[in-house]
Order: C-alpha cells, then structure tokens, then sequence
C-alpha cells in the first residue's frame, strides 16, 4: 500500500514525491508519537517517593532523540537531493517554490520537535493526575499544613539597629504578630513551605489565614486542616506514625503556640554525605546535619558504631508529598514546554528549512560560499564588538549587512542580464532576513542599555512595550517570515531565468 | 504525398527488408504522435510480447504490420502540424571579459523540423553559441527572438532544452527518473508509465529501465537524456557534441534518431547540434554552420555564393607524390594541390567536374585509395 501511494503520488504531485513527504510524515510523526508515549510514562509520579529517579534519563532521550533527527534528515536528504525539477528547469507553477519551501519546513519541523514531544508528555503526565482545581485545593490543604511540621522561620531574631551612631546588627527573642510579642519559635512565626503553582500572594493569603485560625483558637479549623493533609496522604498510601488528632494535640499549644514538640516531615531523613545523596530510613547521624538542633523531646538520639543517630518521635509523610506535587507545580506554571520554547524550535526548524532550500535553489559552491563567507564575517564583527564592549554595534553591523545584501539581489541582481555572483547573494539573505526583526527590535533595545543597567532607571512605556512583547515579536516574526518567503520564492523563479555569465 | 505518408512508405519498406528494429522505432515514433492512450496501449503490449518472442520473425512481421495499419488508419486523418519559425539569432555576439574570444556576429534561423549543424575545430564558439542560444549565456550584442509563448525567463529555458556534452549526474533509477521528469511536465497520469515505457524503447533502453547512472555507458547516458529530453516537450532543443564518446554505429543510429525526433510530422522540433563528425552532421542537417574563431561561415547558403565557393574542391588519397599528382592533373587546370596530413585537396575552377577529375585519373592510372567530392562540404573551411 505504502509502495502505491508512493507510485500514486509520483505520478499526480511529483513534488510531494520528490520531497518524500508520505515516508518523512511516517517516519517523523511516528517518532513524536513515540517520544511522546516515553515521555507520558516517564513522566509518572511515583508519589510514595520509592522511585529512585534520575537525570541521566533525561539526558538519555534527549541524545537518542537528536541522533535520530539527526539520522532521518541525513536519510531524506539524500533521497530528496536525487531529484531537482527546479535546478533543471522543469516546468514549474507559480506557488510552486513557495510550496515546496513549506514542506521543507513542515518536515524539518516535525523532525525537530522529539524532544518536545518528550517533555510535554511528562508535563501533561504531571498535569493528568488531578483537574487544575482539585490540584489547588490540595497545593493549600500542604502549604498550609506546612506551618505544622518541621520547618523554617520568618524572623530569626536579627534586626540592625540604626539608633546607634553606626547602625549595629542585634538580637532579639521574640517577634512581633498582630502587635502582640511571641517567642521566636512560636507557629506564628513559622514560614509558609507553598508551591511554584501558589503565587507569593496566594501563599501570604493562606498563611494569614492558619494564623488568623490560631489567633482566633479554631482548634477546628486547624484539626480540618491536618485531617485534609491526612486525606491527601491517605490517597497516595502514604502514613506518618501519628493521627490528626495526635498531631493536632502536639502542636496546638494556644495561645503562644510555642509547644516543644516539633513533628517530623518524613519518616525518612535525608542528607548530603561525600557528594553522594543518602537516604536513612528513620534515623541519621547527627554530626554532618547542618540542622542538628534535636532535642530529645521530638527525637530519639543513640549512639550506635560510634555514630550518632536521630530518630524523629512523630513524623508525618510532608516531605514526599511536598516532593511529588511540586513536580506537578512545576509542571503546570513552568513546563518544559511552552511558547516561549516553542519559539526556539520553530526558528531552527525555519533556519534548517531555509539552509536547505537556499541549497536547493542555488548550488552546493555558492552556498559554501556564502556560508563561509558569513562565518568570516560574524567573527571579524564578534572580534569588533569584543574589543568596542558593544553589543548594539554587532547588532547593527549585521543589520546594514542584511539590509545591503538584500538591496544588491532585489534591486540589482534581478533586474541583471547574467547571474554573476548573486547565488551567493540569494543564500546569505535567505538566511539573514528571517533576523530582520529581532535585529530591529535588540537594536532598539540596545539604545537604552546604557540606561537599562543603571540602579535608577525608570523604563519608559516604549521599553517596557518591548520588554514584555519579545515574545509576541517572534511570533509575528514567524508571520512576517511566511509572508515574505512568497514573494521571495516568485523572485527566486524570475532570478534562476537570468542567463549564468 | 504529404510528410507523414512519405515516412509512413519509408517504414513499409524497411517492413518489407525485415529491418525490425528500425520499425519499431518508427511504431513507437507514430504511436506517440497519436496521443492517443489505446495506441499508447498497443504499442506497449507489442513490447510486452516481443520481449519473449523476439526471434518469430513471421509474427514479429505480421504484428508490426498490422499495427502499422492501425497507426496509418489513425493518423493520416490528423492534420501535420505547421512549421512555424521558433528562434531568429541576428548579429548576436558574445564577449566573455578580458578573453580574447569573441563569438560572432551569428545569424541563424530555426524552424520547427530543421537541424542545424554546427562544426568548426575546438575552442571556436560551438559550445558558447549553444550556451547564447539555450539562454545560459547572454547576449554581448545582436538580438534572439524566440516565436513561441513563453511567461518569463524561467519559462522560456523550460522550452529550450540544452544537453551538454558532460550531462550531469542523476541518481536512482532511470525509469523513475523518467517518470519524474513526465509527471513535472504534466502529462495525464494515466498515461505517464506507457509513455516513458514507449520513449525508452524508442531510444533502445528498455533493458536498461532499472538501471543508475554509473551502470550506463557513454552513449547509453545520451539516450537516456535523449529520453528525457522528448519528455520534455522542447521548442528547442541544443545538443552538444552529442556524437562524441560514440561508436560509428551507435553515431549513425543517434543522428537518424535526432532526424526522425526532428521531422516528426505532427510534433516536429528544431533542433542545433554541434558535433566534429563533419561528414555525418551534413548528412543529417539542413544547414551546417561552420564557426572558424568564432566566426560564422555557413554552407547551401544562397545563389550568390563567391567565386571561391563555386570551385570543385576534391580531397582524395593516393601514393603518388605531390609533385606526379601536379603533372597528372595538370590538364584540368588546378587552382591548387596541397597535402594536407594524409590526403592530398585539389581545386579546380567551378567549370570542372567530377567526371572530368575522374577521367584523368582512370587516363593517367592515378591509383586513388579513396576521394571525395568536398565542395559543399565545410570539411574545405578545414583545409584551407
């Protein structure tokens, strides 16, 4: 069947046989779909914390994935490159250079986007686990449970007092809530341990609201509070050794909550020895701790082998939990793979497209020449700009050159008797005018950098437009490149007519 | 007698001698010139059958013969195409920068049917007029007027094939190549596989359809570009040294191919060729060009040609010795005797004839190895 097709389309659309787009959809859409299936199994949250999870992986599938993008464009190329109907001056259509250019860059695309296949699919398997809101709702019912385990402070008692001739660092015992002077290791105190998902505003609002419980002694709301973080532990099989009422009488000491027992975050303890990650199931040793201030009523603290080990008393499963559903956190406000980075892919896949398609079009001389010629030329300019400090002057320097080049093949070159050099010429710029834009717009930018780094500066509503739509100018960029390839590929017909010398 | 009836006479007698493969060739040339899918059809499972039985003479015979019935039937209702004038060359000249070759001034015409022959020694401009002609060089000076539609300079060199005299490397099989080149060039899909299985034949590649480039020899390669080229549908088509590389027979059989392609009578082509088998070229050719550093001089050109135009120019061999040969031709008169590397060129005044030339050498026992009338022939802008 696949031979048919194959036979169907040399016979009805040569060019989509020329260019081997049945085999490369195949091929690459087949390819995505894969790296997509690793990636929504490898994106799976083992939230017991038992799954012992590595970075290599990562690095495994993103090397296997451009080896063989790097393998299929070696392979289509020498299968596409067997025919040329343009360089042997078949009969062509109008559209027909600016369709071809288009497939090019569908299949350079699809070909470039393995690994983002990959890291979506371990974003979307982060995200598939709860519905948005339901993940809200337990990023609080943690964050808030945080305040009640083991944790950091807000205020560690430091405060520089400026009273003095010279201001002088101090200490103090206490910190101030609501007016009223609490010890420092007292829950109102305690700091808020929240998400990436949870703004700092949505964290400050959920902390204010567990202190305003304890202010106000709703023991019940407190008591809802653990039962809930219970709830969520209890989905996940995950236990600590205590109840939520137990945990709740621990710590719930009104109205200075300054109770001495601190429950633990995990059954296990974690910490850094030699470089290497160590996990100890209930117990470590005290010494390497860089937070060994254990006391003997929440840990049990022996000596065994000369070692000295701690045991946390009361312990519930925090730090697991808090460890699966950051990842899920992540995954919804930071994906690995979102339109910004999207944007990279799209550029290259274009430049490839356009690398490829100059070749096409031109000849293999031409196109080393222009390729060397424009490798010479950015670091003569690289050099310059290295040796001036200015950024803006590269940026410029490449903007005439652009704009030259383009003025040497639209207004010179084809309205020229003989070809001459302009290969060259229609190579460079089919690979410099996609750069227009974003050299525009960094030129611009480049104005205020003298302004930009200054500690007072106020950016203007002009600046601050093009700070936050870098973005949004690629995109259109990406537009803008579409459009104008038309009317370059109906020049690049008219150019190859001109006779050679 | 019209042109298609005259070749269709021409191809009942090879018919009648039992030349085949000239036939066939002929049948596959009218099959094409029907257009026509059923023929298409035919003809190609005529190829089919003679495949496994090449060696039946008598129904090899009786097969040809009544498709060429067919064919006649069919085709003889069509009306010839019109030769109309494709391309008039006028004064062009070509400079190519500080070089001290200059081509031209070149005046030619060219006719839907014609071939014109170019000869002339190395490095005189043959290639470089092709090249002017084909649009891959333009004009220094004088005008080209190519008389068919065309929308745009890219068009235009769609219509004027150029096949150099190193064509260039293809990859992949011949017959996809094939395909590929009938299917850009929009013929009906259904068609396209019988019609480069008829042209492939045509050009004696079948056994070769599967075959890449490195598995073709020389002349092979020129069929396959001969090939590619009638798929193209040219208004022009250039063709540079295409005898070169070639055996003599494998020449004889490519010219006849270029005359038959040429004078079709219902898809005629003007076609320039430039070759240094002088001899051949002028058979086949309609009007030779002659170029001598870049300069044109042409042959059957008009009435009025000069006086020197006008002599009897004889090339022959003998062992005599120059200075014997004088004595014995001395009654004719001769304008000149050179020796020129082998063979000895003699020319008279425009009022001897062969005969008379023949005559003293049989009166005088001259022993002549061969000889050979060269006055309409540019082999003399060679020698003199």
């Amino acid at each position: 069947m696949f031979k048919q097709l194959q036979n169907s389309l040399l016979l009805n659309h040569p060019l989509l046989w020329n260019i081997k787009i049945v085999p490369m959809l195949a091929i690459t859409i087949g390819l995505n779909l894969l790296f997509f299936i690793i990636g929504f199994l490898m994106g799976s949250i083992d939230f017991t914390g038992n799954e012992n999870w590595s970075s290599d992986t990562n690095v495994m599938v993103n090397f296997f994935a451009v080896t063989a993008a790097v393998l299929i464009t070696i392979m289509w190329l020498v299968y596409y490159f067997r025919n040329n109907a343009f360089k042997s001056y078949y009969t062509k259509g109008r559209q027909s250079l600016f369709t071809e250019w288009l497939l090019i860059l569908a299949i350079c695309l699809l070909n470039c986007l393995y690994t983002a296949s990959y890291s979506f699919a371990k974003d979307l398997r982060a995200r598939s686990y709860f519905s948005e809101q339901e993940f809200s709702h337990r990023a609080d019912i943690i964050g808030m449970a945080s305040i009640f385990v083991q944790g950091g402070y807000n205020d560690d008692g430091q405060y520089t007092d400026t009273t003095a001739e010279t201001a002088v660092v101090q200490h103090r015992d206490y910190m101030e809530y609501k007016g009223k002077r609490y010890p420092l290791n007292s829950l109102f105190n305690k700091a808020l341990s929240g998400f990436s998902y949870n703004k700092s505003e949505k964290d400050s609002l959920n902390e204010l609201r567990v202190k305003s419980w304890l202010l106000s002694n709703r023991k019940d709301s407190v008591l809802w509070l653990m039962k809930e973080f219970d709830k969520i532990a209890k989905s996940h099989n995950l236990h600590g050794n205590i109840t939520p009422q137990q945990w709740f009488n621990l710590v719930y000491d009104y109205p200075d909550f300054t109770s001495s027992t601190i429950v633990g975050r995990n059954k296990e303890i974690e910490r850094w020895d030699n470089n290497q990650y160590e996990r100890y199931d209930a117990v470590t040793t005290v010494e390497p701790l860089y937070d060994s201030a254990h006391d003997t009523i929440s840990n049990i603290i022996k000596v065994i082998d000369g070692a000295t080990r701690v045991y946390p008393k009361y312990y519930v499963p925090f730090e697991i939990i808090k460890e699966s559903y950051s990842t899920i956190s992540s995954a919804w406000v930071a994906p690995d793979i979102d339109g910004e980075a999207l944007t990279v892919y799209f550029y290259f896949a274009i430049m490839l497209s356009l690398l490829i398609f100059a070749f096409r079009v031109t000849s293999g001389r031409s196109w080393l020449i222009a390729a060397i010629s424009l490798g010479i030329l950015s670091m003569l300019s690289g050099v310059f700009s290295l040796i001036t400090s200015s950024g803006g002057a590269y940026l410029f320097f490449w903007l005439i050159v652009t704009i030259l080049l383009m003025a040497i093949y639209f207004g010179y070159a084809l309205y020229n008797k003989e070809k001459e050099h302009s290969a060259v010429v229609l190579n460079t710029i089919l690979w410099l005018m996609p750069w227009v834009l974003p050299m525009i717009y960094m030129s611009i930018l480049s104005l205020y950098d003298h302004e930009r780094y200054g500690i007072n500066h106020v950016r203007t509503p002009f600046e601050r437009w093009l700070d936050e739509n870098a973005s949004g100018m690629m995109y259109f960029n990406i537009a803008l490149i579409l459009v104008y390839m038309y009317f370059v590929t109906l020049s690049i017909k008219k150019w190859k007519g001109l006779a050679e010398a | 007698m019209n042109e298609f009836r005259r070749q269709f006479e021409e191809v009942r007698d090879l018919l009648r001698f039992e030349d085949h493969s000239l036939v066939l060739k002929r049948l596959i040339d009218f099959t094409l010139d029907t257009q026509s899918l059923p023929f298409y059809r035919k003809t190609f499972a005529l190829l089919e059958w003679l495949d496994t039985n090449d060696n039946d003479t008598e129904a090899k015979t009786q097969k040809f013969s009544s498709l060429l019935d067919e064919l006649y039937a069919f085709l003889d209702a069509m009306p010839l195409a019109e030769r109309q004038n494709v391309l008039e060359a006028t004064g062009i000249t070509k400079r190519y920068g500080h070089s001290a070759f200059s081509l031209g001034p070149v005046d030619l015409t060219l006719n839907e049917g014609d071939i014109i022959g170019l000869v002339g020694e190395n490095g005189n401009g043959k290639t470089t007029l092709l090249r002017v002609l084909c649009g891959e060089l333009y004009t220094t000076s004088g005008t080209i007027k190519y008389n068919f539609k065309h929308n745009d300079l890219y068009d235009l060199r769609t219509k004027l094939v150029y096949i150099p005299q190193r064509t260039e490397t293809w990859r992949g099989p011949m017959f996809e190549n094939l395909v590929f080149t009938a299917s850009s060039y929009g013929y009906p899909p259904d068609e396209i596989t019988l019609i480069v299985e008829l042209t492939i034949a045509r050009l004696g590649l079948r056994r070769f359809r599967n075959h890449g480039w490195k598995d073709l020899s020389s002349g092979y390669k020129m069929r396959f570009e001969l090939a590619r080229m009638l798929l193209r549908k040219p208004k022009v088509l250039l063709i540079d040294e295409p005898l070169a590389n070639l055996d003599i027979l494998a020449q004889q059989t490519v010219l006849e191919d270029f005359r038959a392609i040429a004078k079709s009578p219902f898809r005629p082509i003007g076609i320039v060729l430039s070759s240094q088998q002088l001899y051949e070229v002028e058979k086949t050719s309609d009007q030779v060009i002659f170029l001598k550093q870049g300069v044109q001089k042409n042959l059957h050109e008009s009435a009025d040609a000069s006086p020197s135009e006008k002599e009897l120019v004889i090339e022959f061999e003998s062992d005599w010795p120059q200075g014997k040969l004088g004595e014995a031709f001395s009654s004719l008169s001769p304008l000149s005797l050179q020796f020129n590397g082998g063979t000895f060129i003699i020319t008279f005044a425009g009022t001897t004839t062969v005969n008379s030339f023949l005559k003293v050498v049989i009166d005088n026992n001259v022993p002549i190895i061969y000889f050979r009338n060269i006055s309409n022939s540019t082999r003399r802008f060679f020698v003199s």
